[in-house]
């Protein structure tokens, strides 16, 4: 559905795209996640049409995007980091207005709208001013709107930023029911392990590049894998850490009360070795497990520092 | 039939014009300001006929094409009054919608920027058509005194809109050149001001050297052509040609029985036959030099609004070629760049350094598994 191919985008000396490649499948929930600066929105934006990019392919459907943007502009639909509201409009006037962009109107239209306002549970609000919805409301008329020509494509920006938890669990209701619909969605965002429910696949992005990117089920397992291993014993900790050094995987050993944490670089099946081994060593091992795999020190992990996360 | 029409009308109908329309039609500032204008015009209308009929009085004799003067009063203060409120009804038509960020949005549409561009310059001016329209009983007020026919304050609207059209496509252009509403208000009138004087500054300018040069060679024959009456001087007002305003000058003469320039024009002896004829047409000349002024700058206006220049596509086309021919060497980035982008990526030494950093789509990148990087190092680094 989309490919991207050494996008490169400069302002002024500072390069915010840097050769970026992407690929995104047709129906997939696509989640854009990177510290601020690392040219999320600049992307979506080339996607979009509204910015030029400096060299590089973007395909959207088959379609080159950078040449022949008046084509994609019916395929895509942009939700953008901002509202853009008119405040004198009612809701309804509001889709009608962008409608009537998409040359589309009268009855049709109507029903069109009557169905998005439903999808996104504005139904009651019709006839209330733009400038009375609160804020999640707003968000979600902002994705109706994008919604109003029935895009193959759809671009969120940070479409759950400043939404209180209500807020954010509706706006994933919604995305979700898009989804079922057979969308294909991008998002951005900050909020990793929100992205991780309502997203099959993930990329995350730094300095304008991809540094990570694929299915979400992939990537969790990976994350698991760098995690500690916790190992609780009952007595015989010296043996146990005498085993735990001989073992080739274990890199770091520290203790913790009656716990021993490890770093272990194995996957499951020398997992399980390294715990026979401490059993016939005769520890007695009362817990062995590993931290479950976490999106948020995953994400910490590739963009190196948690100042840089939020 | 009817209805068909109708609906047809509706869809034709630019949908920048129509929501300006409705949102225009909720808002009490344009209608106090029509107020406001024609109470004004009123005033001046009023004055102006007591001032009249008082001579008529010590007359003892009635004058009716003094009350021509009405017309002609009302007529330069709605000229004045045009040029001052124009710009600053188009001059934040766009940077408003740049302000309230719904700019953006409207580009992400299969909608031109040319038609938003005319979609706003057409609201800017139906409510300016207001103004005019509500000044039209004003005006009338010197035929029904007399000294009046309906055409000529047909054709005063026409030569009024013309202007309009004029200015308000230098205010749009400048709202969409300028960012802010305030500096793109600033900015039209500036360039209004520029534009209208030019022409005069040329056409002054050039009487003003002859005169210089007539004083100091002492030559009576360019001394008397100095004047700008003079019929030998006659192709010099065609400068003014393109200018708005000498066409509305010129109007105003000829309702008033002056002597207007396309009269100067027509005696003088230059160009041959071709000068009687182009000065007889110079009202519909001048229209069509507005007209062609003002396309120009909504397109400028609409060039400057597309995020996507035409120029700029053909660049990323051949980049793209070239790199595509590169594909060997590391990504295909041009030579001169390469250094300064790859340095933070390499790897030290693990072979990895010909890959370009393209991520695998199935997994994950080195930069999960081989966590210490160069580029993570640094930025640990500066932490
Ligand atoms: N109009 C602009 N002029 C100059 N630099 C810009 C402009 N827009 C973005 N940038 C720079 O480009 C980089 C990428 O910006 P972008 O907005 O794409 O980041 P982002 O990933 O969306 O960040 P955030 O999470 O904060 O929204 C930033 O470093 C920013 O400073
Ligand atoms: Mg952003």
């Amino acid at each position: 559905m989309v490919t991207i191919h050494n996008l490169t985008k400069s302002y002024g000396r500072f390069r915010a795209l840097n050769n970026l490649n992407l690929h995104i499948d047709q129906g997939d929930i696509f989640g854009f996640v990177g510290p601020n600066g690392a040219g999320k929105t600049t992307t979506m934006r080339i996607i979009c049409g509204l910015l030029q990019a400096d060299w590089g392919e973007v395909y959207i459907d088959g379609v080159d995007a950078l040449m022949h943007n008046d084509m994609i502009k019916r395929k895509v639909g942009y939700v953008p980091d901002f509202f853009g509201v008119y405040d004198n409009f009612k809701v309804m006037e509001y889709m009608e207005f962008y409608g009537s962009m998409y040359d589309l109107n009268g009855e049709t239209l109507h029903k069109t709208i009557l169905g998005l306002l439903d999808l996104v549970n504005l139904s009651d609000k019709q006839d209330a001013y733009v400038d009375g919805l609160s804020r999640g409301m707003k968000q979600r008329l902002c994705v109706a709107r994008a919604l109003i020509h029935n895009p193959k494509l759809l671009i969120l920006d940070e479409p759950a930023s400043g939404l209180d938890p209500r807020a954010r669990f509706e706006m994933k209701e919604v995305l979700k029911n898009l989804g079922a619909m057979g969308k294909t969605i991008i998002i951005s965002s900050h909020i990793l392990p929100e992205l991780g429910e309502m997203c099959n696949s993930i990329g995350v992005m730094e300095k304008g590049n991809l540094v990570a990117s694929g299915k979400v089920e992939e990537i969790t397992r990976r994350s698991r894998h760098s995690n500690p291993l916790t190992i609780r014993v009952l007595d015989n900790k010296d043996t146990a850490i005498q085993i735990l050094k001989q073992t080739p995987w274990v890199e770091k050993i520290s203790i913790r009360d009656d716990s021993i944490i490890i770093a272990f670089s194995g996957d499951d099946e020398e997992m399980s070795q390294l715990l026979s081994a401490l059993v016939t060593g005769g520890v007695k091992v009362s817990n062995f497990h590993r931290e479950p795999g976490n999106l948020e020190t995953l994400f910490l992990e590739i963009t190196g520092g948690a100042k840089d996360a939020r | 039939m009817l209805d068909k029409i109708k609906h047809i009308r509706k869809m034709n109908m630019n949908p920048i014009l129509k929501k300006e329309l409705r949102l225009g039609s909720r808002s009490i500032r344009i209608p106090l300001a029509v107020m406001f204008y024609d109470i004004v015009l009123a005033a001046i209308a009023v004055i102006n006929i007591a001032v009249v009929s008082m001579g008529n009085r010590m007359a003892e004799d009635i004058n009716f094409s003094g009350y021509l003067s009405v017309f002609q009063v009302i007529g330069w203060t709605q000229l004045g009054i045009t040029m001052l409120i124009v710009p600053i009804l188009t001059a934040g038509s766009i940077a408003g919608e740049r302000e309230k960020q719904t700019l953006e949005i409207m580009l992400t549409t299969p909608k031109k920027p040319i038609t938003i561009i005319c979609g706003k310059l057409l609201a800017s001016l139906s409510n300016y058509l207001i103004f005019v329209i509500s000044s039209i009983p004003i005006m009338a007020i010197a035929f029904v005194l007399g000294g009046m026919n309906w055409f000529a304050l047909l054709g005063y609207i026409v030569m009024v809109i013309v202007l309009a059209v004029y200015l308000g496509s230098i205010g749009v252009f400048c709202s969409s050149v300028f960012k802010k509403t305030i500096i793109s208000i600033v900015m039209s009138f500036l360039l209004e001001g520029l534009i209208l004087s030019i022409p005069f500054c040329i056409f002054f300018g050039v009487i003003i050297v002859v005169e210089l040069v007539a004083e100091i060679y002492n030559d009576a024959m360019l001394n008397t052509a100095a004047a700008w009456w003079d019929p030998n001087f006659g192709i010099l007002p065609l400068i003014l040609t393109v200018h708005p305003l000498t066409g509305f000058f010129d109007y105003m003469m000829r309702v008033m029985n002056l002597t207007s320039i396309s009269e100067i024009l027509k005696s003088a002896n230059c160009f041959g036959k071709i000068m009687p004829i182009l000065a007889n047409a110079w009202i519909p000349l001048n229209i069509i030099c507005s007209g062609g002024i003002s396309y120009f700058f909504l397109r400028m206006a609409a060039k400057s609004l597309n995020p996507l220049k035409k120029g700029k596509k053909k660049k990323i086309a051949a980049q793209n070629r070239y790199m595509q021919a590169q594909q060997k060497k590391p990504a295909g980035v041009p030579p001169q760049e390469q250094a300064q982008l790859y340095q933070p990526q390499q790897p030290p030494a693990n072979g990895q350094a010909t890959q370009p950093p393209v991520p695998d789509m199935n997994g994950i990148t080195e930069r999960l598994t081989q966590p210490d990087l160069p580029a993570r190092q640094e930025q640990k680094e500066s932490q």
